[in-house]
């Protein structure tokens, strides 16, 4: 049995009462093997240059046990000067119970680069780490496109960190349609002016299926902008966690960030948590945040029942669709088949 | 780059005035079983009280101090005087009340107000009550409003004991049950089933000695079918050592009943208000919450409601104005335990001068909660680039029926809408006070005219020297 590390993970940036459970998330996760990364488009990983040494990641500096040398499978890509390049990683727990992988992908100035990240299913239950380190240079733009399908007893646990220099992006797209448990950590820092960050998330999640996010991001430049949108579904028993905090740093002036979230709750017994945070040490700046929680209203009801649909086809649809729109936007015409038949495994169950 | 002039503060002296110390005793700096059984012999409690307090300071003496909130480094219990009694008995006159202290409250327009829109008042100086009134036509329709000392010894010693810190338990933080073990003085209001107070009551809490705490106890029974409006004021003049204030308030609103609670909060800026309010409501109750933190240096304050009654409802409407020195961190919490509850929140915060404002929320629907509704706004205004203004609100929703909404806004003012009036005739000074009490509106709008016109007196100066 290997020898399991506690440590808190996705921790707030500010703490709040205790009582209500989201300061931190407590796991156990043992130190593994190196995880299996393959890649599609290339034969090999590139060589980088002027990475950052150091990059806070979402998931916090407690999990950086996990990501020792030798037993992380290590991987890399750069788009060049002026490039635009696109890679399909697809990573699997491999053999072992317990793996870790980290991932480095690099934008040079004025770049475009697109990673794909499918962590697929695996035959037995275990657990999975990995980290990917983004740095997005001056006028550069990284896609991440995650796609998180981990089967039953399968953990994952998503570690992101990103910096953004002058005019440089980052679109992160995260769509969540497994079977395990997901720990979802992500940090942005917007360094320079003009930097941005564009996070879409959607997700599905049912029986007692666990899903704990903690997605930062701190404007440090000018005229910096940021938007999160996480969107999804809760049935049976799931829980989900959310944490989405906006940081104007002092400095940070004609920035704008925008967070907004919408949560179908279907279970008898789900448990949603959601803390939207902002951070303002700046006064020309917009911050804002909304969220939408509960069932379908009855505008939707009546429109699904005009049409035939009684109240659970109605929320099975919308369920489907919410996630579908996500989907939809992942790019990549295989990628995207292979989540729909996820998903259709997933609702199959109870002809859902 | 916009151009900055300055306008100096004016004086607070309308706050901002001390009396000599004529106590007639108190009890000394720091925190010990001793003083604390000293404080239980000089009110004459009762064994169930003395063994309370003494319970709750081991309950004190364990509990970590709070890391999550503004630091509160700068108070030491050491240092803090928990019990000061003032040099005259509880009056029933204002004209029977030691004229210092009577000029205090003439000061401050507490009998002013009494006479013209109050249905009772009650004052205290430090530690101790030192008026209380009602008016008869209200009493006559069986409305107790007492000092809690009275009631704890008279014919409702059973009701306070029944309730006495059952809603905030000494459990529940370090400051609640620092206030189990010193608590002195507040209010106890019962209204019967049935009776509606047409006109408020009131309370007023003023601290006047220098490294003093003051623990006063609230405990509101609305009882079925009756409606009641509460009004909570307090001041205190600045010193240069740290002041205390750890009250307590407990509001149970029954059936059907409504309960309005209203705070204007003007400590001085060298008080750290750790205060804890809680309300229970009852099937089919209300309770309304309105509240202006202006004062402190530190605050860490969070009406709570548990709506535990089917149909159960509560509002919360506040304000909070942080400027120089101050770090006040305030909110709200609900709990929806109930179903068919619901829960409209608005608050609205003001960072200016380097002063640090967090707004801070939870709400929390429990699995029985169905067809719960729940709606949070927060808006908070930037007035300068030193100041700093978070909201962390937090939502945990146990139940399917259940249609939660949130939002929040951060912004400054903006140059259009100040340049617009000023193209009126107003100077920038005066364009900025009044956008923020435009934006403070929601607040003032909820008070009684004289409350709301003191708020906004706040506001302005609060606002002088804002340009920049």
């Amino acid at each position: 049995m290997e020898e399991q590390n506690s440590m808190k993970i996705n921790q707030l940036p500010s703490k709040t009462w205790y009582w209500l459970g989201l300061n931190d998330t407590k796991v156990k996760w043992a130190a593994g093997a190196p995880c299996e990364i393959c890649a599609e488009e290339l034969s090999a990983d590139d060589e980088i240059t002027g990475f950052p040494e150091a990059m806070n990641t979402g998931a916090g500096k407690e999990t950086d046990v996990l990501f020792a040398p030798e037993q992380t499978k290590n991987w890399s890509v750069s788009a060049k000067e002026g490039q635009t390049k696109q890679v399909t990683l697809s990573i699997g727990q491999g053999k072992e119970k317990v793996s870790s992988g980290k991932i480095r992908a690099a934008a040079e100035e004025g770049a475009s680069l697109t990673v794909f990240e499918v962590f697929e299913p695996a035959q037995a239950a275990g657990q999975l780490a990995v980290r990917t380190e983004l740095y997005a240079k001056k006028d550069s733009r990284i896609r991440l496109v995650q796609v998180m399908m981990r089967g039953e007893g399968q953990e994952l646990l998503n570690d992101v960190g990103c910096i953004c220099e002058k005019n440089g992006a980052l679109d992160l797209l995260q769509v969540v349609v497994g079977k395990g448990d997901v720990y979802d950590g992500i940090w942005t820092e917007l360094q320079k002016d003009h930097a941005s960050l564009q996070a879409e998330i959607g997700y599905l999640l049912q029986n007692q299926q666990k899903f704990d996010v903690n997605l930062n991001v701190r404007h440090f430049g000018k005229v910096t902008e940021s938007t999160i949108q996480a969107d999804g579904t809760l049935m049976d028993a799931a829980e989900k966690i959310f944490r989405g905090t906006i940081d104007f740093v002092r400095g940070s002036a004609d920035s704008v960030g925008a967070e907004t979230e919408q949560v179908l709750l279907l279970g008898d017994d789900v448990v949603n948590k959601t803390i939207p945070v902002i951070f303002c040490a700046e006064e020309n700046v917009q911050g804002s945040h909304g969220a939408a929680i509960g069932e379908l209203d009855e505008e939707t009801l009546f429109y699904f029942g005009a049409r035939g649909m009684d109240r659970t086809q109605a929320e099975n649809t919308m369920a489907r669709a919410k996630l579908e729109a996500k989907i939809q936007k992942i790019g990549d015409a295989d990628i995207e088949q292979k989540v729909k038949t996820q998903l259709a495994e997933v609702l199959d169950r109870d002809n859902r | 780059m916009r151009e900055k002039s300055y306008v100096e503060d004016i004086d607070r002296s309308i706050y901002d005035f001390k009396d000599d110390e004529k106590d007639a005793y108190k009890v000394k700096a720091g925190l010990t079983p001793e003083i604390v059984q000293k404080i239980s012999d000089e009110k004459k409690d009762p064994a169930w009280m003395q063994l309370f307090r003494l319970h709750s300071l081991q309950i004190y003496n364990q509990t970590p101090i709070p890391d999550w909130g503004p630091s509160i480094e700068g108070l030491n219990m050491d240092d803090i005087v928990t019990y000061v009694r003032p040099n005259t008995k509880m009056k029933a006159k204002w004209s029977d009340v030691p004229d210092d202290i009577k000029n205090t409250f003439e000061r401050l327009g507490i009998p002013q107000a009494e006479r013209k829109s109050l249905a009772g008042v009650g004052a205290q100086y430090d530690s101790e009550l030192v008026y209380h009134n009602v008016r008869a036509e209200v009493a006559a329709q069986g409305v107790v409003y007492t000092d809690m000392e009275s009631a704890l010894h008279g014919e409702y010693a059973d009701m306070v004991r029944k309730h006495f810190m059952k809603l905030v338990k000494p459990t529940d933080h370090k400051f609640a049950a620092l206030h189990g073990a010193v608590w002195s003085g507040g209010s106890f209001v019962y209204v019967p089933k049935g009776v509606s107070v047409e006109i408020p009551l009131q309370s007023y809490f003023r601290l006047n000695a220098p490294g003093a705490g003051q623990f006063e106890h609230t405990l509101i029974i609305v009882d079925e079918d009756a409606d009641l409006h509460f009004i909570e004021g307090c001041s205190a003049p600045k010193y240069n050592v740290a002041n205390l204030h750890a009250g307590c308030v407990e509001l149970f609103v029954g059936k059907n009943a409504r309960l309005r609670y209203s705070t204007i909060e003007n400590w001085s800026k060298n008080m750290y208000n750790l205060n804890t309010k809680r309300a229970q409501v009852e099937e089919g109750g209300k309770i309304e919450w309105v509240s202006g933190s202006f004062g402190s240096h530190v605050s860490y304050l969070y009406p709570m409601s548990v709506l535990k009654g089917r149909g159960a409802k509560m509002e919360f409407t506040g304000i909070t104005f942080a400027g120089k020195g101050q770090n006040l961190d305030t909110g709200v919490k609900v709990v929806h335990s109930a179903p068919d509850t619901s829960s409209y929140i608005n608050t609205k915060s003001i960072s200016k001068d380097g002063g640090i404002s967090t707004f801070r929320s939870s709400v929390s629907a429990t699995k029985a909660a169905k067809n719960t509704k729940s709606a949070v706004s927060c808006q908070s205004l930037m007035l300068d680039d030193i100041s700093r203004s978070d909201t962390i609100p937090a939502m945990d929703i146990r139940t399917k029926d259940a249609n939660i909404g949130h939002e929040a806004q951060i912004g400054s003012i903006s140059d259009e809408a100040v340049f617009y009036l000023m193209s009126r005739g107003m100077t920038e000074e005066d364009a900025r006070a009044c956008i923020v009490s435009g934006f403070a509106d929601d607040v003032s709008k909820e008070l009684p005219l004289e409350y709301a016109v003191e708020m906004n007196n706040l506001i302005r100066l609060e606002m002088k020297g804002s340009i920049g």
